[in-house]
């Protein structure tokens, strides 16, 4: 009887868990007090991408955002509570499509940055769809809701270009192959 | 279609993104506006208020996650008796950085009419979540009030007023004397929830001062009648809207009226 290989091998699921718990362990050991929105994005998508860069397979950033968002759920690190897993959720997903798009080149740094600066972005609208949801007027996210969308992109595109100069590091020291599946 | 295309292609799709949060910011308040119930900052409620918005007391003491005093800076005094009035001022100040955000103050200007006694303000900041209510310091550094003496003749009765029931489980539901505002979380229309989440929380994030060239607050003690104050905010989440607490230390007259206009002043 032919035994059915799983998606994800058992070092990818290893490799996705370690980046989901990174993400929380940044979030709670980094504390930036800049006060601009989105500047936590600078290290926030850094494990995504390399996750995704790394794994090279659909689905990779979901997996990573799914256990990145139960992990922040769990240790109370933003108010939302369970809402927190759309957030980091939709990131995963939107890296993970970045990832897709651009045939898993994400050492490649404008690739890094465009798919840094997309998961941030889409952090951003869910966290603020879900503010305007839980009772915020709508008015008082509108206010502002410009230059957030600025500093979110900066931020995330520059955590996409860290991620694609490790990547890129990675790469040429043998450790991973571009060709890896 | 080779990847550099697929870059320029993603960059194109996020700067049409990006243009139109920009044009949302700076068109979206008139059109958010004109399409909810909710008020936006700088909205003016103008309201009267009688004796009869005073819907909790004699009590000694104001909602917290432990019950605080009423008198300006002071623990909870049990000789002390106040009457309660819990007015939705349908605005919020907004706290930040500047650079992205519209920060402003809540200017509440009060009109007292044969006031007796005294009678003092206070402000909660309704939040979302589990975010604890938020409320002026009562005692301790930059600890702050509003306090109005008048002088007209005792009331003999506050017969709208019951004291309100401690909780243990530190959440009050509380009327508005405002019933006209209708409320966005699908509560009842006139009441409001207060929730605290452990000692002291939420206080430090609101501030009353009569001049916002001092924001943390301070304590101001008048005779006038008539005057205003601001309520500002510090911290990352002054709540989205705020109660004013109006509390008298004695029955008020038949002929007591408060008048009460909120406008929203941007600083930023």
């Amino acid at each position: 009887m032919a035994i059915k290989k799983p998606y994800f091998s058992l070092y990818e699921i290893a490799l996705l868990s370690l980046c989901a718990a990174l993400i929380v362990v940044l979030n709670t050991a980094l504390s930036i007090p800049l006060k601009i929105p989105g500047h936590t994005g600078i290290y926030w998508v850094v494990p995504v991408i390399i996750g995704v860069g790394i794994v090279k397979k659909p689905g990779a950033g979901t997996y990573i955002g799914f256990i990145s968002g139960i992990l922040a759920t769990l240790f109370g690190l933003n108010t939302l509570h369970i809402f927190n897993l759309f957030i980091y959720l939709a990131m995963g997903m939107i890296i993970d499509l970045s990832g897709f798009l651009f045939f898993y080149r994400l050492d490649h740094p404008a690739a890094g940055f465009i798919a840094g600066a997309a998961g941030n972005l889409a952090k951003m609208v869910v966290n603020y769809a879900l503010q305007t949801f839980l009772g915020i007027p709508a008015v008082f996210i509108l206010i502002g809701i410009g230059t957030a969308s600025i500093t979110h992109f900066i931020f995330g595109g520059i955590g996409g270009i860290i991620a694609a100069l490790v990547l890129g590091r990675l790469l040429k020291a043998g450790v991973i192959s571009r060709d890896d599946p | 279609m080779d990847l550099r295309a697929r870059v320029g292609l993603s960059f194109v799709l996020i700067g049409f993104f990006l243009g139109g949060m920009i044009a949302l910011d700076t068109f979206g308040e008139s059109v958010v506006a004109e399409s909810t119930l909710i008020t936006e900052p700088g909205t003016l409620i103008d309201q009267v208020f009688t004796k009869a918005g005073f819907l909790y007391g004699p009590q000694s003491w104001r909602p917290s996650y432990d019950p605080l005093g009423i008198d300006p800076g002071c623990e909870v005094l049990d000789n002390e008796t106040w009457y309660l009035m819990f007015i939705d001022l349908n605005a919020t100040p907004i706290s930040g950085n500047p650079n992205v955000r519209r920060v402003g103050s809540v200017r509440i200007t009060y009109n007292f009419t044969d006031l007796n006694g005294r009678a003092v303000f206070h402000v909660y900041g309704l939040t979302t979540g589990t975010t604890p209510t938020r409320t002026n310091r009562q005692v301790g550094y930059s600890h702050n009030a509003f306090e109005v003496t008048g002088t007209d003749t005792t009331g003999f009765s506050m017969p709208a007023a019951t004291p309100l029931a401690f909780s243990s489980s530190h959440l009050y539901r509380v009327a508005v004397a405002n019933n006209q505002l209708e409320d966005y979380r699908g509560m009842t229309a006139t009441t409001r929830i207060f929730s605290f989440t452990q000692p002291g929380s939420g206080q430090g994030a609101l501030h009353i001062t009569p001049d916002l060239s001092k924001p943390r607050g301070m304590v101001t003690e008048t005779s006038e009648l008539n005057g205003a104050f601001y309520v500002t905010a510090t911290g990352n989440d002054p709540g989205n809207d705020l109660i004013l607490l109006v509390a008298v230390d004695r029955p008020q007259p038949d002929s007591f009226s408060l008048r009460i206009r909120t406008e929203f002043v941007r600083s930023g």
